[in-house]
């Protein structure tokens, strides 16, 4: 009798023992699925769609664009209109030696430091820099500059005995302090890798965020440029031999690096 | 363990079992949909800052100004800055390109969230900060930017907190409930059988009359009616036990008395005859006594025989006249017609054949008329028969005394006697009906018996019918 009490007793704990952690099903419920929950990687439901910018969000293209527009309209005089309204005043900035201003010490400076930028930012190869430079120092060329009224800063410098030979030829927007174009005439030439130098001058000039450049596949530039659907702009870099100084003892045999940036409309290859 | 406890227990595991994954189910059905609905809101907060973020950096290249790590960690910082309010959050900015990829140009993110941890871009994932859980979103933005942004989900999860507290002290109120109405219900139900355990028991000891009378509609109704049958099967089958012992005691007592009595007339004869000298006329009697109750006690000897021949063999039967049997028990009745008042015999031919033993069927009717000629001396005693389908009906009726209706039941059981001393007086044993009936039941028929007291009996044997057999066939 009491070996049936004692074995009924031992049942009835049995099943209370068995009833508390069913009860406790949804505790250890939760605990697995928080442990599995914790550390996993889903994608997002609605992911967010980036802004899709255009050459007009970027302060450099604009100023480009508007120069072209400007110099499509031949608006080069010293007022321009927009419609009956007077809208602004243009002045461009020359171009010949005869029209520039000789560069004082901080604007040779600026020059420098453009130039070291260039360099820095793998646009410019430091072995062009340093042919530039000595070759600016053989011919002891003094540096010129102009501006227009857009902000645009035009720095050049002339070698040859009557400075028939443009050596420099560097356009800077003032404001941002970006490069967009730069002409080198040497005698010695440095190859460069044209699809590098053009991502870092993107990079350099901060137009990345168009996010679309690539090579313009189908077109003129296809070795020697990228283009931006987004910004309608053009970016070129391109080395050679420079046939179009003529000497007193003819044609030079001179090289050129040129860096181009401008608004274009291509139409480009898929 | 009680049956109703074990009942109890395994509704109780039930009901906790299935009330707890319910529970769980709808709990987390609940906390999903609501961490849904949270993902919803954080996406268009992080979508948000993702768009304020994008929109500084081309207002910037708009106004041809520099976008440096400073301006956009200033800019972040009052985006983000606590001091606003609002749901919690965190963020952290990071330059994915060049050498300045790892570092975080702006973070208030937990240190233990090591950017490689984090979720890719376009991508989320929920990560632990001490007892918090955030859940933590990344979207590339212009210019090789990355945002990461986490939003606290500590409100869902304590909510989610206080739903389950409230489902457990409600699943305690229900294992309570449950194990409360199980009990009451079970011993409801299982009352029944202890009805039928306590029947059980006292049929066990004699009360053989007792019943459940339980009267439901369901298995332990079918149950207790089942053992209520089983109780009279074992009533009906006691009290023919006892029924049979009593008639075997009956049989014992009056097979001592039926040779008891002849050996005491033989002995006290003998004893006359030894011990005095009678004179002839005296001796005479004495021999006829003694030759009479030899002459019973023979009789007796020879039924008894062929009632115990009757029951350990297995007759043979075989198609028999009637006609021929009836009479030549008519034949062999003549001395006991003679001494019964010269009863008249009048046997009906039919032409009929039974399946039979023919010296058994002679020996039934035999007995039948004797037992007839005994009832009524002097009268007709009649011997008919008539087929009924398969079966024939052989019949001995005579107009003599009759028997009582209350005794007709017992008249074919072995030494019982209507009347004791008019059966002794006419050489009667009291065997003569029950041999007739056991050789009716070894033909595979009945013996009844009609009787009126005063008006005379009837007694019907049923015999198997059979075709007569080809000319020389059979007896």
């Amino acid at each position: 009798m009491k070996r049936r009490k004692l074995k009924r007793g031992w049942m009835l704990a049995l099943c209370a023992a068995a009833i508390v952690p069913l009860a406790a099903i949804p505790l250890g419920w939760f605990a697995l699925t928080d442990a599995a929950m914790v550390g996993q990687t889903r994608d997002q439901k609605t992911p967010y769609t980036s802004i899709v910018p255009t050459g007009d969000d970027y302060y450099l293209l604009r100023q480009l664009n508007t120069r072209v527009e400007l110099a499509a309209r031949g608006a080069t005089r010293s007022l321009y209109e927009e419609g009956d309204e007077m809208a602004g005043m243009y002045l461009s900035g020359a171009s010949y030696i005869e029209d520039m201003t000789v560069a004082d010490s901080s604007m040779q400076q600026y020059l420098q430091d453009v130039l070291d930028s260039l360099s820095y930012g793998r646009v410019l190869p430091s072995e062009w820099l340093a042919t530039i430079r000595a070759e600016i120092g053989y011919w002891g060329s003094q540096i010129y500059y102009s501006t227009d009224t857009l902000g645009f800063v035009r720095l050049a410098a002339f070698g040859g005995e009557n400075q028939e030979i443009c050596l420099l030829d560097l356009e800077v927007e003032s404001l941002t302090g970006k490069v967009v174009s730069l002409w080198a005439s040497t005698e010695e030439t440095h190859p460069i890798d044209v699809g590098n130098t053009l991502l870092a001058w993107v990079e350099l000039n901060e137009l990345d965020g168009l996010g679309d450049w690539a090579v313009p596949v189908g077109t003129d530039y296809e070795q020697s440029g990228l283009y931006s659907q987004n910004g309608q702009a053009l970016m070129t870099c391109a080395t050679g031999m420079d046939d179009s100084i003529w000497t007193q003892l003819g044609r030079s045999e001179r090289h050129y690096f040129s860096l181009q940036l401008g608004p274009r409309d291509l139409e480009v290859s898929q | 363990m009680r049956f109703s406890e074990k009942l109890v227990c395994t509704i109780l595991l039930v009901v906790v079992t299935f009330f707890a994954l319910g529970g769980s189910a709808l709990l987390y059905g609940d906390f999903q949909d609501r961490l849904s609905s949270l993902a919803d809101q954080e996406q268009n907060r992080h979508d948000m800052l993702c768009y304020t973020l994008e929109n500084e950096i081309l207002t910037l290249h708009r106004q041809g100004e520099a976008v440096t790590e400073s301006g956009l960690r200033d800019f972040c910082a009052d985006l983000l800055d606590p001091a606003e309010g609002g749901p919690a959050q965190l963020a952290a900015l990071y330059r994915t390109d060049g050498d300045a990829g790892q570092g975080a140009v702006y973070s208030c993110l937990p240190a233990a969230w090591e950017k490689t941890a984090l979720p890719g871009s376009d991508q989320r994932m929920i990560l632990r900060s001490g007892d918090s859980l955030w859940r933590v979103y990344c979207t590339d933005l212009l210019d090789d930017w990355t945002l990461v942004s986490a939003y606290d989900l500590s409100e869902a999860f304590d909510a989610r907190s206080r739903s389950l507290q409230r489902f457990l002290l409600l699943e305690a109120a229900v294992v309570i409930g449950a194990a409360a109405a199980a009990a009451i219900f079970s011993r409801r139900l299982i009352r029944p059988l202890a009805v039928l355990n306590q029947a059980s028991r006292r049929i066990a000891a004699g009360d053989y009359a007792l019943r459940t009378d339980v009267r439901t509609d369901d298995e332990i109704g079918q149950l207790s009616q089942s053992f209520d049958r089983m109780a009279a099967a074992v009533q009906d089958k006691v009290a023919a036990l006892e029924l049979s012992v009593q008639q075997r005691e009956d049989f014992m007592g009056a097979f001592t008395h039926e040779l008891k009595t002849p050996m005491t007339g033989i002995l006290g004869y003998a004893d006359l005859l030894r011990s005095m000298r009678p004179d002839p006329a005296e001796q005479r009697e004495a021999a006829r006594a003694i030759y009479h109750e030899a002459h019973r006690l023979e009789s007796l000897s020879g039924k008894l025989l062929q009632l115990l021949h009757l029951d350990e063999e297995e007759l043979t039967l075989e198609p028999v006249s009637l006609d021929k049997a009836v009479n030549q028990a008519v034949k062999a009745a003549r001395p006991a017609l003679e001494q019964n008042g010269h009863a008249r015999v009048e046997a009906i031919s039919t032409g009929l054949w039974v399946q039979g033993d023919t010296d058994l069927l002679c020996d039934l009717v035999l007995n039948l008329i004797t037992n007839a000629a005994k009832a009524g001396p002097g009268g007709t005693i009649t011997v008919s028969a008539q087929q009924v389908g398969k079966a024939v009906l052989l019949r001995v009726r005579d107009h003599g005394c009759g028997i009582p209706a209350d005794q007709l039941a017992r008249v074919t059981e072995p030494f019982y006697m209507v009347d004791k001393s008019r059966a002794r007086k006419q050489g009667g044993s009291g065997l003569g009906l029950a041999l007739c009936s056991r050789i009716a039941q070894a033909h595979g028929g009945t013996l009844t018996i009609d009787s009126a007291p005063g008006k005379g009996t009837a007694v019907t044997v049923t015999l198997q019918a059979v075709p007569a057999p080809e000319e020389g066939g059979a007896l």
